[in-house]
């Protein structure tokens, strides 16, 4: 029998807890248990049965922590230990000559945390999953439980693993603290977007907490999800007592509460640490037999990032349009240095304009489109908790992004044409997603609003044989230039008025291509965006910058009664507001040196406008810059200033260097030289670094910074790929990365140009510095300042 | 001398003991603000045996040995030891690095209160303990916490350290190939515990050995 012929019929029960029971039998903290499969098979084995006596269905394997790492000098592999594993669960089943259990695999997190937070790289984790999933569907599983995840990152890693290693059935749930929150900030809706993104078979809740403080979130859960629901609560919140680990809900008040939860639409239950065959026995009692809600699609349109959801049901959601070449130099030219933190600063600066959704883009001729989107989806998710828009033509540059993208992202876009369609669909099956359609197909772009609705439908047909809904296409009804055409922009709001009335899909549109050609653009593109929220449009893609589309916007909101107590309306006016009152009691008798010297950001921005209005932008640099920067270095190093104010001068200098580049146009922002730098090899900590960074570049060099664990290998290419770098900074910070410096620095001097390079971080000293063969020992920020000048004779 | 936080921020921001300006205190005082107000430290204990046999070896009672001169002076006299992980979360790692690329000095200023604040927390965690654990903590007097790195209880303890407080299923802490806590902002010690009344705080500043550090706490 097939699991999936019963799952979200009847109730099922999985056993409860592995570990509790091993340790009754014996096992000592800290010892493998995982092991015990191998070295104690009738232990295992009668912990099985003693399950299986007390009406479980399902048979957890002991296999939570079956990876090679974890069992490096037991003597066992992942793939030894799984096999067991399952070897044990189906002789219990045998033994106590059952025919109507099932066998999950179990799969538990790594125990170590993925990048950008921590170094486990993400191929890395599906390989190790993979390993031990092939090896236990291969000796016999039926379906594969990964569970306690608290990172959703790893979590699709895990699911990755079991789609493409095997075909069995996949149950994922996932571990939250008391405040419903896993541990790297997703929670119950960010984790159900993902997971049914990712076609899981049913998902839910374990560990963690007890089944009282399970209940509200079990509620949440089962309130948004569309499939089976499984939870699997502790029994109670663990206590210590003694040397031991305790906990207090016994059988009877466990199955109080599961039967309230099994009430609520849960329609797997089971129980996680503490839980003992008496538990499980009590709960399959009392619950056996009572037929389970039915599993009903919530018919949500929702994408995610690790730990937002943005859901198209209400209200219309922006999409910023900024991260997309096309037409921007310095982002072009960004992209092409790999300087991705001005991608970041361009997320970032939407995000704080309000966007919901981030597009993004890196259709650029003469790059690895591929490899720059992913690197684009990557920072962008290290600093940024919006979803994103992956956008590209090029289905394997979208495969790429849409594989590492931690969430259930946008995509954009799929069109009428088979060949597209061929493309996109198996991709957002396999990996999930909301996906913009296109109404184009190969007679090109139709010229009335029933062509596009045809080729909706067609879209939307063809979607289901792959098995996607139809919640999951969001139709682009294809804004065409008004200027090139009158009817153009009224057919695209007819268009929007049938796909609503028509098919009740999900409509999009980039609104700005309206305007093109004309001056004001943006008058244009306001009205437009109203008439479109009027006509149906559930996403906008805007650039969040231009203050009239988002007034437009929050304006429509209000009119078409999407704003409760026009709260979001306010809030609008009370951002754009508040910076102004901030600027209009600037600069009364400040000048730029005192504003930059003070460290005061927004003033200096403004004040460096003024003097330009008077001088001409070297003069400003010279006059009012340079000498505001040396004398807060001055007092910084004489210790008469600290690094906070030395740093709130950069700020502020920044923001009026920013200006006078601007003022000088394509001539701004010549640098002294470039310098490469970079936090060491197996080294996450980086503020030190960012510092530097911030400094060098305020002294008008060129940074490029190769980020935290950085291998010498990468530190020699960047030194290698730019020639006119002459200076390399590394830090460390702790005693066990020190030797990667080293190792950084012999690499270099043996197969790079030769360059200086300066060594800092918290575990240095000058001594230890240049006795790794560095020329300089930075002590501090400034220091570093110091020795790029002088290397670069400024 | 009273505790002041502030002070404790601005010395990590290399204050030396000088009082802070109005800004920067300013910026101290709204991100500790932010932090009282949306911060979710966590953390987990575990309590073992411990056995000091010979010198510079700790024996826990679910049969590992430390070799480390340093924790073996910390611990003697304990009978047990109270294994403590801590971390402040993946959130801040993410809103650090976001300031490293918008506001360099609010990143800098952050990175000392989330150091301060996680330090608060562990001791208001290690004052509670008597509470929290009357069956494991009665008739014992608690040493301070003593953590990898500091002396020759190296780094790479942090590994068993984790693993012996189910730092990773409990509170989610984890620790990178090079034995770095991530979260970053994190944190694992053993306390030991002991009959006798011991003051013994060689994990602090004052009796730290290097002492010409920059971050060093001023006394009088």
């Amino acid at each position: 029998m097939n699991i999936l012929d019963v799952l979200g019929k009847e109730i099922l029960f999985f056993d409860g807890a592995m570990g509790t029971m091993l340790h009754q039998h014996g096992i000592k903290p800290g010892e493998n248990p995982d092991v015990w499969s191998v070295t104690h098979p009738k232990t295992v084995r009668d912990i099985h049965k003693a399950y299986l006596t007390s009406g479980a269905d399902i048979l957890t394997t002991n296999t939570f922590g079956c990876t090679d790492k974890k069992l490096e000098g037991t003597g066992y592999t992942a793939k030894e230990v799984a096999i067991a594993a399952v070897q044990r669960a189906k002789e219990a089943i045998q033994e106590e000559k059952k025919t109507d259990c099932f066998i999950a695999l179990d799969i538990g997190p790594t125990g170590k945390l993925l990048e950008p937070l921590g170094d486990l790289g993400f191929e890395e984790a599906v390989a190790t999953f993979s390993q031990t999933i092939q090896a236990g569907a291969k000796a016999g599983a039926d379906l594969v439980l990964i569970e306690t995840m608290s990172d959703s990152h790893e979590l699709k890693a895990a699911v990755l693993a079991a789609k493409e290693t095997c075909n069995l059935p996949v149950f994922a749930t996932v571990v939250l603290d008391k405040n419903g929150k896993l541990l790297t900030g997703g929670d119950v809706y960010s984790v159900v977007a993902m997971l049914e993104g990712l076609h899981v078979d049913a998902l839910g809740l374990n560990c963690s907490l007890g089944p009282k403080e399970m209940l509200p979130w079990a509620k949440e859960l089962i309130k948004v999800a569309s499939l089976p629901v499984v939870i699997t609560p502790n029994a109670g919140l663990p206590r210590k007592q003694g040397e031991e680990t305790v906990f207090d809900v016994g059988p009877e008040l466990f199955t109080q509460y599961m039967e309230q939860i099994a009430h609520e639409g849960a329609h797997v239950l089971g129980g996680c640490c503490g839980t003992t065959p008496a538990h499980i026995k009590a709960m399959t009692r009392r619950l056996k037999g009572i037929t389970p809600k039915p599993v009903i699609d919530k018919n949500r349109t929702v994408v995610s990032s690790f730990s937002k959801t943005v859901s198209f049901e209400g209200k219309t959601v922006l999409i910023g349009e900024r991260i997309n070449p096309t037409g921007k130099p310095k982002l072009k030219q960004a992209l092409k240095d790999q300087d991705y933190d001005y991608v970041m600063r361009e997320g970032i600066g939407q995000q704080d304009k309000g966007a919901h959704v981030l597009d993004v883009n890196a259709g650029l001729p003469g790059i690895d489109e591929s490899e720059t989107l992913f690197m684009m989806v990557k920072q962008l998710q290290s600093v940024i908790d919006l979803p994103l828009q992956l956008d590209s033509a090029d289905g394997k540059a979208l495969e790429k992004a849409m594989r590492h993208y931690n969430g259930k992202p946008m995509v954009n876009s799929v069109n009428g044409k088979q060949e597209s369609m061929d493309t996109v669909f198996p991709l957002v099956k396999k990996y999930g997603g909301l996906v913009v359609a296109l109404t184009l197909d190969e007679e090109g772009i139709p010229e009335t609003a029933a062509g596009r609705l045809h080729i909706a439908k067609k879209i939307i047909d063809c979607a289901q044989t792959y098995g996607i809904q139809k919640k999951d296409i969001i139709v682009d009804a294809l804004t065409m230039t008004v200027s090139a055409g009158q009817e153009n922009a009224k057919i695209t709001l007819e268009t929007l008025r049938l796909l609503k009335k028509e098919l009740d899909v999900n409509t999009i549109l980039g609104v700005s291509n309206v305007s093109f050609g004309l001056p004001e653009r943006e008058s244009i593109n306001a009205g437009f965006l109203t008439m479109a929220m009027v006509a149906g449009l559930d996403g906008a893609i805007i650039n969040p910058h231009a203050n009239s589309m988002m007034d437009a916007y929050y304006s429509a909101q209000v009119i078409l009664g999407k704003d409760p107590q026009c709260g979001e309306y306010i809030r609008h006016k009370e951002r754009i507001v508040a910076p102004k009152k901030a600027e209009e009691k600037t600069a009364e008798n400040l000048t730029l040196l005192e504003a930059v010297k003070k460290g005061l950001k927004q003033q200096a921005g403004m004040l460096a406008l003024q003097e330009l209005t008077q001088y001409a932008p070297l003069e400003v640099i010279e006059n009012s810059l340079i000498p505001a920067l040396n004398d807060v270095g001055n007092a910084f190093e004489k210790g008469t200033l600290f690094l906070p104010q030395l740093l709130m001068s950069a700020e502020a200098a920044k923001a009026a260097f920013d200006e006078v580049k601007k003022a000088m146009g394509e001539s701004g922002g010549q640098s002294h030289g470039t310098v490469v730098i970079a936090t060491v090899e197996g080294d996450v900590h980086d503020i030190g670094k960012n510092i530097v960074k911030a400094l060098l570049e305020n002294y008008q060099f060129r940074v490029i910074d190769l980020g935290k664990d950085v291998k010498p290998e990468r530190v020699l290419e960047a030194v290698k790929t730019h020639d006119d770098v002459k200076l390399v900074g590394l830090s460390a910070l702790m005693t066990t990365t020190v030797d990667n410096m080293k190792k950084t620095i012999t690499l270099l001097r043996k197969e790079g140009p030769p360059v200086k390079v300066m060594a800092g971080g918290a575990v240095l000293t000058e001594e230890y510095a240049l006795s790794i063969g560095a020329d300089w020992y930075a002590k501090d920020a400034m220091a570093s300042i110091h020795y790029a000048q002088s290397v670069y004779q400024v | 001398m009273t505790y002041d936080r502030y002070g404790e921020a601005l010395r990590l921001l290399g204050y030396r003991g000088r009082p802070g300006d109005e800004k920067t205190l300013q910026l101290i005082k709204e991100i500790f603000d932010e932090l009282d107000r949306t911060g979710s430290p966590v953390y987990t204990a575990a309590f073992y045996g411990l056995q000091l046999c010979h010198s510079g070896e700790v024996l826990f009672s679910n049969g590992w040995t430390v070799y480390s001169n340093a924790l073996y002076e910390h611990l003697k006299t304990c009978e047990k030891g109270v294994v403590f992980a801590a971390t402040l979360g993946a959130d801040i790692d993410r809103q650090l690095k976001r300031l490293s690329l918008t506001d360099i000095a609010m990143a800098a200023v952050l990175q000392a209160c989330a150091a301060v604040y996680l330090e608060e927390f562990c001791d208001r965690v290690q004052a509670a303990l008597h509470e929290e654990y009357p069956l494991e903590m009665s008739g014992y007097f608690m040493t301070d916490r003593f953590s990898p790195g500091y002396g020759d209880f190296t780094l790479s303890h942090q590994k068993m350290l984790l693993e012996a407080a189910a730092a990773c299923k409990q509170i989610g802490l984890t620790c990178t190939e090079r034995y770095m806590l991530t979260p970053t902002k994190s944190i694992t010690a053993v306390i030991g515990l002991s009959k006798t009344n011991i003051c013994r705080q060689a994990n602090s500043c004052e009796h730290c050995n290097s002492k010409t550090c920059c971050y060093r706490r001023e006394t009088e």
